[in-house]
């Protein structure tokens, strides 16, 4: 028996060991797919995220490695390497947990620009914004916009970030 | 129709960020001014507008500059304040509200603008002579302008350096009209009239007029000024053009005084 592994563009021989089964198990299945994996990752990056099928032809055990669209991200960084925590097998993610833990503790705010921009918004809508309350609340108004400059930082800085080029990933995305 | 009804039920939309809300507020800001302003210096016509037009809303419809009620003020300040340029009433969708008062350059504004030559070659005689005289034109763009013996106004000397306003002024004053005007027309070339309407250019527009009490005071009281300006310049000018090469001397004369004088000021020690 020879084993041999196909992709869209290339194919090649592989030691039988890497496809050999310790017996039927899923567990046995999983574990010789993730040898596989280990053993291939140089020579092709993007197995990886791939979906591995086997098929034997005479006396050839076939290993056929079928990419998946995905999103672009970064290979398993070796030991000892110190890349952030929240880069995984693939695609560059973000642990979201501690964001989720520290905006479900937030207290509920809305900002006053907001509010009021509500308040007076409705108040046109149902007439009641006379020219005498839109007198009254010119000094609200000017408050909560001085106010509001400074909170502008945080879009402020999304904005600057989404016009940002973007930067050299600090590790190889998968597929380069 | 349906471009109507959409833009009307887009008023319905609330703010969902804080920049639309912020929007909103700015709107809602230099709405209540407009409208703070009609009351104020129109109390009549303000009373009357919004006794027939109780169902119009307060706030421009999403798509519109102004409310009726501002175009109303607007209108009523062109006619009886000072000019509003004629942009704000010819297109007035969204984008070109004005939140601050818009001011459009008069006087020799087209002058200094890029490519000013045509302008100048526009001007008056007596404009172009002022130029001369500030060194802004060569004697060589006159020729063949003049006759003898007005062509001799160009062998006069002309002293050159700074002139001190205060100086010049008080030596302006002192002549008969309109020369005593020569100040001014030169106050004009040199966009230091102290009004916005004539010391303005497009290139340099006044972008930072608000729309308050204090500031259409001051631009009611400059209009006024610069109205008076332009018309005693004008004057200097056509009596300049009335006899060019004695009016010119006079002027001359006049001109190298004060900067004698001003030159001497600047050199006698401080007290």
């Amino acid at each position: 028996m020879t084993a041999k592994v196909k992709t869209n563009n290339q194919e090649f021989p592989i030691p039988d060991e890497w496809v050999a089964l310790a017996n039927d198990s899923q567990e046995a299945k999983n574990q010789r797919d993730t040898r596989l994996r280990r053993a291939l990752a140089g020579y092709i990056p993007a197995i990886t995220n791939a979906q591995l099928s086997y098929s034997t032809e005479g006396d050839e055990t076939i290993v056929r490695v079928t990419p998946q669209l995905g999103t672009k991200g970064v290979e398993e960084p070796e030991a000892g390497q110190s890349l952030p925590s929240f880069f995984f097998l693939s695609g560059l993610r973000c642990d979201l947990a501690p964001v989720h833990e520290a905006l479900r503790k937030a207290p509920p705010y809305l900002p006053p620009a907001l509010g009021l921009a509500w308040q007076l918004k409705w108040e046109m809508l149902n007439g009641r914004l006379t020219f005498q309350r839109l007198l009254d609340v010119q000094p609200r108004i000017q408050q909560v916009l001085e106010e509001s400059a400074g909170e502008g930082r945080v879009e402020h800085i999304h904005e600057r970030l989404k016009g940002l080029p973007p930067l050299k990933c600090p590790a190889v995305p998968i597929g380069c | 129709m349906i471009a109507d009804l959409r833009q009307w039920l887009s008023a319905f939309l609330l703010p969902m960020n804080k920049s639309q809300a912020e929007e909103f507020l700015h709107l809602a800001r230099s709405s209540g001014q407009y409208l703070d302003l009609y009351q104020h210096y129109f109390p009549a016509d303000f009373r009357r507008s919004l006794a027939r037009n109780r169902r119009h809303w307060l706030l421009p419809l999403p798509g519109n500059a102004y409310t009726l009620f501002e175009l109303q003020f607007l209108q009523l300040v062109d006619k009886h304040l000072f000019p509003i340029p004629e942009y704000v009433f010819e297109d007035p969708c969204e984008e070109n509200r004005c939140f601050g008062v818009p001011i459009e350059p008069n006087g020799l504004a087209p002058v200094f603008e890029d490519g000013s030559a045509d302008a100048i070659c526009d001007m008056a005689l007596g404009w172009q002579l002022l130029f001369y005289l500030g060194g802004q034109l060569q004697a060589e763009f006159f020729d063949g302008m003049f006759e003898p013996p007005t062509e001799g106004i160009f062998d006069l000397e002309i002293e050159w350096g700074q002139v001190d306003p205060s100086v010049f002024r008080r030596r302006c004053e002192e002549r008969k009209t309109p020369l005593s005007y020569l100040y001014l027309a030169i106050a004009m070339l040199d966009r230091d009239t102290g009004t916005v309407w004539l010391d303005a250019t497009y290139e340099l527009p006044v972008e930072d007029a608000r729309w308050d009490r204090e500031t259409v005071d001051a631009l009611v009281e400059q209009f006024v000024e610069s109205e008076e300006i332009w018309e005693r310049a004008t004057q200097f000018v056509r009596w300049l053009e009335e006899d060019i090469l004695h009016h010119f001397t006079e002027v001359v004369v006049l001109w190298n005084q004060s900067i004698r004088e001003s030159r001497a000021r600047e050199t006698q020690p401080h007290r």
